[in-house]
């Protein structure tokens, strides 16, 4: 699963990149022109939430994105969320989580940002690749959770509830971001994600961490935003 | 116009990848736990002038008490793992040893936790045998080498048989 999701993002990559056809060498372009501050975003996921529920109805989230566009190369960004999940297993096993969580981390515009006189362009559509360092305080409870043994024919069942855990995870993505009307922008990313840390004293018990999603192995996710750019 | 085309088809392309996506999978953990018990025999060397342990592989028929499952129907076996009741605190075995005709009673006394695996996988118990009662027609004695049991690979108990 987890080679089919990498191998999935790898590809995706080299098919966007591709498909724009727009990624320079770096030795092409001198970045860092003109004023550090080109303005603001802010984007907000509608459409992967949507899809999420469309694919598994217990699980919705909602995420809101803001960016700073320093020299239109570097994007500060920050990304607030609340997730929740009220989850019945086959195994009768039920789970429920719901927490905010918060990422922090700094995209990078792979698109040349000068015209070939050295004038800086004006273009408000980029790809870009980026880091995030994501956080959650996971409050999450599990009921029916079962014990068995086929020799003996017994079966006991066991609720594990108000548990609270700090999770921290990194993230890696790809993504899009492309202006599609003075300022209004459409833009999609991919990312891939990594446990780094847990206050659990079992990673796996938390089945479904609220903005990292299903903690059985690195999580994959796209975002779909809209959003407005404010400023220059 | 073609940045649009470009990103509804990014949608669709993404959006058929992660619909492969299975995330409520089935538990892959081996969940079992069982007592290990392996079977010897005290021998005695006149020429060393000592009893030598050997292992000992009977002709074995066991079954829980008050169990109509037969857990070795008569297998020559050194080694059997027993299976132990969760909502419990005691296990009986009857042991029929086929080649010395003799048959035996093993209660083990014990405690147990539940361990959280996964959601998918529930609780796994771990154990911790307290005490043991046998009866001696066909064996010997019973050492506990290991009080713990949380899993189904270490041996916790040698049996000994009679000669």
């Amino acid at each position: 699963m987890m080679i089919k999701k990498i191998s999935g993002f790898v590809f995706l990559v080299c098919f966007f990149t591709m498909t724009i056809g727009a990624v320079e060498l770096p030795d092409k372009y001198k970045s860092f022109q003109g004023e550090a501050y080109q303005g603001w975003s802010l984007m907000v996921d509608g459409f992967s939430p949507l899809m999420a529920s469309s694919l598994d109805k217990d699980i919705y989230y909602y995420q809101l994105t803001g960016n700073v566009n320093l020299f239109n190369k570097i994007f500060p960004t920050l990304e607030i969320g609340y997730a929740s999940v009220d989850k019945k297993l086959p195994s009768k096993a039920e789970y429920s989580a719901n927490s905010p969580y918060l990422r922090l981390g700094v995209d990078y515009n792979l698109l040349t940002t000068i015209d070939k006189d050295g004038k800086p362009k004006n273009s408000k559509s980029f790809c870009y690749l980026g880091g995030r360092y994501a956080s959650t305080y996971n409050n999450y409870s599990m009921k029916n959770v079962s014990s068995n043994d086929n020799y003996w024919q017994e079966q006991q069942f066991k609720s594990i509830l108000d548990q609270q855990a700090y999770v921290g995870w990194f993230e890696f993505l790809f993504g899009v971001h492309i202006d599609i009307y003075k300022g209004l922008s459409l833009g999609w990313c991919a990312r891939v994600k990594t446990f780094l840390h847990s206050s659990a004293e079992n990673n796996t018990a938390m089945w479904y961490v609220p903005g990292y999603g299903f903690s059985d192995s690195a999580s994959f996710e796209f975002n779909y935003t809209i959003g407005y750019t404010f400023g220059k | 116009m073609k940045y649009i085309v470009r990103v509804i088809f990014s949608l669709v392309l993404v959006f058929s990848f992660v619909s492969c996506d299975d995330s409520t999978s089935d538990c892959r953990e081996d969940m079992g736990v069982e007592l290990g018990a392996s079977f010897f025999q005290s021998i005695y060397n006149p020429q060393k002038q000592l009893f030598e342990t050997k292992e000992y592989s009977p002709r074995i028929w066991i079954k829980g008490i008050k169990n109509d499952s037969v857990l070795c129907d008569s297998l020559t076996k050194k080694t059997i793992f027993l299976p132990l009741h969760i909502s419990k605190n005691e296990t009986g075995y009857i042991f029929d040893n086929i080649t010395s005709k003799l048959i035996d009673t093993l209660i083990v006394s014990h405690t147990q936790t539940e361990k959280l695996v996964s959601l998918e996988c529930g609780c796994k118990m771990q154990y911790t045998i307290e005490s043991y009662r046998v009866t001696t027609h066909g064996i010997d004695s019973v050492i506990v080498k290991d009080p713990t049991v949380n899993g189904n690979t270490d041996i916790q108990l040698q049996v000994f048989f009679k000669k």
